[in-house]
């Protein structure tokens, strides 16, 4: 039985890669025939269909470089952390055989011990040595496999200067150990085995850092769609009955009971409740719903119960659009090109084009090939600075251990130095700018309404009734005992204090009430609690989401830098500017939908802006993924905490001018310890090339292996010195007192 | 008709550049799209097509994008 089954791979980079994937998988018996498309980056393959062959592809896969990208997510962060351990192992085989190799090559140079005596003993010295050497080569294949590929497709990556430089000092050494054999026992000083190892010891070590501190799994889409209803109640043939939310077809009609969550999108027939929409706007306030309005689902409904018509269903619900606009904005997000391997593009052809023109110098000046040739693998053994492998990972964990000291989450060393570049922040109202959750903030009646008006509604859900009864708890009110409590959903609700009858709730709830003398509506962003007694209008409780207090020091302080502020929200206009020249915001953007929010960014992205987008709710999740960085508040939901780049873990807004601050610094980090990386070895290269033999000192080039390695220690050293020295480093915008509550 | 030249920043390989010509395609009035992995950048043959709408093409397909002023543009 064979079967047809396309899989989906990861790290294709250029159209040699399909046809290398096509042999690997070709090779694997019970495949048939097997195609692969760099396109859209996957292999179409006819087999057999087993599992075992299925796990035989991954592998073939695996070893020729690629990753196979499985479907089922739990199976990916399990490939992933194998991954991860792989690199570990890897590394260990290159530390411990690195370690003796450099012993027994520096031994001698440092007086330790001598070469042993006589031919055999220096032919012994040379080959344990090179016998050394291979475990490490093994540990360090991928630089290989992935470094030449890139090299002969004419764009290398730091990986192809480390495939380059050790396969050079391997020839290098084999040839030094060939001119032990036939005699020539200076040779066995000139070894370059030792530098084989320490590059890959080194740059291995950069990359394992670099893979444990990427984020291990990103399952979000999981998690997100697991917030759908599980259930329904429908009506059908006239009879009630729970059905899988699955089943659901457009037209159904469900009933949606209090505390439950809605099945689905639809319609509202019947009823009236107030739901929480929270997880798709982030808005806490509950929005009232009655006949004629629209429900989404996996919102959940009130203290009310609700008849509605199905109107979408499974991948046509705003749900799973939002999932769908993420998996999008997260398949199409460029990988962010490593600052190392943009030096590396750029270095190793000048470095390949001097080794050329030493080679071709040399023989025209009349020394022979057998010179010609050693000077030109000695330029190339110079110049691969193994540092290089730990500029760039060292300054990232230096920056991401700064970052978490001030409770601040880079989830990838790409975001770090996105966070250097953006020039405008997005910031989501509710929960980011805002704290999150409804506060009394005035009281417009008698002495005694708070009292009154918190009785009423302490036995309410309601987010509105619950903050009053919080502030008169936090006041020290004593609230009266009260009796046949009345809860209205979408409107107020009725009972009994103190012998008179209570009317609590909103504007609309009080006229068709029929109370009277309620004030005019201002349009000043805030939410009031009417209340009457007896039918006389008493008074107002205004309650809104407080600004959290260090917002106006965190948008000053992205200011200063010349960074733009932007405020989103899905809140009503008052509300927004008032919220906005609170803090100080200029321009924003009210009342918008989910997808509102990745058109902006999308819109700032259009007119060359590099954005950053901050938010805390799962409609901001799009956005959070489109935008160049991504940073999520601690306290928010998973799915934006997982969208994002970043995480304020501290929920401090000063967090985001901090992050980018910190971000700066890195980079600067990082440009300063390639520089170092780079430094001694470019010095170094006139040597390799042979400069000393013209000024008349022909002893220095067989002291290369020497000044090699001292090349290699110095900068090394001075490139950790500088990565440390950032750990000190304090972001100006955490460094300023935060003000005081508006 | 036209040439416009847009850097374009963020592409890694083969099936970058399908994706960024695809988009750029799609827009009515481009006739003909070349992009150059190396360079970065795609030359679009098009009338009447505005800045603004080739780099929200390439903005739409997950890349950063800049139209590049030649000397006589």
């Amino acid at each position: 039985m064979s079967r047809t089954r396309i899989f989906r791979i990861g790290g294709m980079t250029c159209a040699a890669c399909s046809n290398r994937i096509e042999k690997a998988i070709g090779s694997v018996p019970g495949v048939e025939s097997v195609s692969a498309n760099f396109g859209n980056n996957t292999a179409t393959v006819v087999y057999d269909g087993s599992e075992e062959s299925d796990e035989a592809i991954a592998k073939a896969v695996a070893s020729a470089g690629y990753t196979l990208i499985s479907d089922d997510r739990e199976k990916a962060a399990r490939q992933e952390k194998e991954a991860v351990r792989m690199q570990g192992r890897d590394l260990a085989i290159a530390v411990a055989f690195t370690i003796p190799l450099s012993i027994i090559a520096m031994g001698p140079m440092l007086g330790l011990f001598d070469i042993p005596e006589g031919d055999r003993g220096h032919l012994y010295y040379c080959l344990v040595q090179f016998f050394l050497t291979i475990p490490i080569i093994y540990a360090g294949r991928r630089f290989y496999r992935k470094g030449f590929p890139a090299l002969f497709s004419r764009s290398p990556t730091m990986d192809s200067l480390v495939a380059l430089g050790t396969t050079a000092s391997m020839i290098l050494g084999i040839y030094n150990t060939y001119l032990v054999y036939t005699g020539d026992l200076h040779a066995a000083h000139s070894l370059s085995f030792d530098s084989v190892g320490m590059i890959i010891a080194l740059v291995s070590v950069g990359k394992y850092i670099e893979a444990r501190s990427k984020s291990s799994t990103n399952d979000s889409l999981r998690k997100l769609l697991s917030l759908a209803a599980d259930e329904a109640v429908v009506i059908r043939d006239g009879q009630e009955m729970s059905i899988p939310a699955s089943e659901l077809v457009p037209g159904d009609i469900m009933l949606i009971r209090p505390g439950d969550k809605v099945p689905t999108d639809g319609t509202v027939i019947g009823g009236s409740s107030s739901i929480d929409e929270s997880m798709l706007t982030g808005e806490s306030i509950p929005v009232s719903k009655k006949e004629g309005d629209v429900v989404y689902g996996a919102t959940v409904n009130g203290s009310g119960s609700l008849r509605a018509r199905v109107d979408k269903t499974g991948e046509d619900t705003v749900l799973f659009q939002i999932a769908r606009m993420m998996e999008m904005a997260q398949g199409t997000k460029a990988p962010v090109a490593g600052l190392a391997d943009r030096v590396a593009a750029v270095f190793v052809p000048v470095v390949i084009a001097i080794a050329a023109v030493c080679c071709i110098a040399w023989l025209i000046g009349g020394r022979d090939f057998q010179f010609s040739l050693t000077i030109a693998i000695s330029v190339l053994v110079i110049s691969c600075p193994c540092a290089l492998g730990l500029a760039t990972p060292l300054a990232i964990v230096v920056g991401t251990g700064n970052g978490s000291r001030h409770g601040i989450l880079f989830k990838t060393a790409a975001s770090l130095e996105e966070a250097s570049k953006i020039d405008t922040v997005m910031l989501d109202k509710t929960g980011t700018i805002t704290l999150g959750h409804p506060e009394v903030s005035s009281v417009d009646g008698d002495s005694d309404l708070v009292a009154k008006v918190a009785a009423a509604e302490s036995d309410s859900e309601h987010p509105l009734g619950e903050a009053v009864v919080r502030y008169a708890e936090s006041s020290g009110i004593p609230i009266p005992e009260h009796s046949g409590f009345e809860s209205v959903a979408g409107g107020g609700v009725r009972c009994i204090v103190d012998g008179s009858k209570m009317t609590v709730g909103s504007r609309r709830f009080l006229e068709e009430s029929g109370v009277a003398g309620i004030p005019e509506a201002e349009d000043d962003g805030i939410t009031y609690i009417y209340a009457a007694s007896d039918g006389d209008y008493i008074g107002k409780i205004g309650i809104r989401d407080p600004v959290r207090p260090e917002s106006p020091a965190a948008i000053a302080s992205l200011r200063s830098e010349g960074i733009s502020a932007v405020m989103i929200t899905g809140d009503r206009e008052s509300t927004a500017r008032s919220i906005a020249s609170a803090v100080g915001i200029e321009e924003y953007h009210a009342e918008t939908r989910p997808g509102d929010k990745l058109d902006l960014v999308k819109r700032k992205q259009i007119a060359q802006a590099r954005v950053a987008m901050v938010g805390d709710g799962i409609n901001d999740a799009p956005a959070l993924t489109q935008a160049d960085l991504g940073i999520a508040v601690g306290s928010g939901t998973d799915i934006a905490i997982e969208s994002a780049d970043i995480v304020m873990m501290n929920d401090d807004l000063r967090s985001v001018p901090a992050a980018l601050q910190i971000g700066k610094a890195t980079i600067r980090n990082v440009k300063q310890n390639l520089f170092f990386a780079f430094c001694y070895n470019a010095v170094c290269i006139p040597i390799a090339a042979g400069l000393p033999v013209l000024l008349g000192y022909d002893g220095l080039v067989s002291e290369m292996p020497m000044i090699s390695a001292m090349a290699m220690s110095l900068s090394s050293i001075s490139v950790v010195t500088n990565a440390v020295r950032m750990r000190r480093f304090e972001p100006k915008a955490l460094a300023e007192a935060p003000a005081s509550s508006p | 008709m036209a040439k416009t030249t847009l850097k374009i920043e963020g592409m890694m390989c083969e099936g970058c550049v399908g994706k960024v010509k695809t988009s750029l395609e799609a827009l009515d009035g481009v006739s003909s799209v070349d992009v150059n992995l190396k360079k970065g950048t795609a030359t679009v043959e098009q009338s009447g097509v505005s800045d603004e709408a080739l780099i929200g093409a390439v903005v739409d397909a997950g890349f950063r994008a800049s139209v590049k002023h030649g000397l006589f543009s």
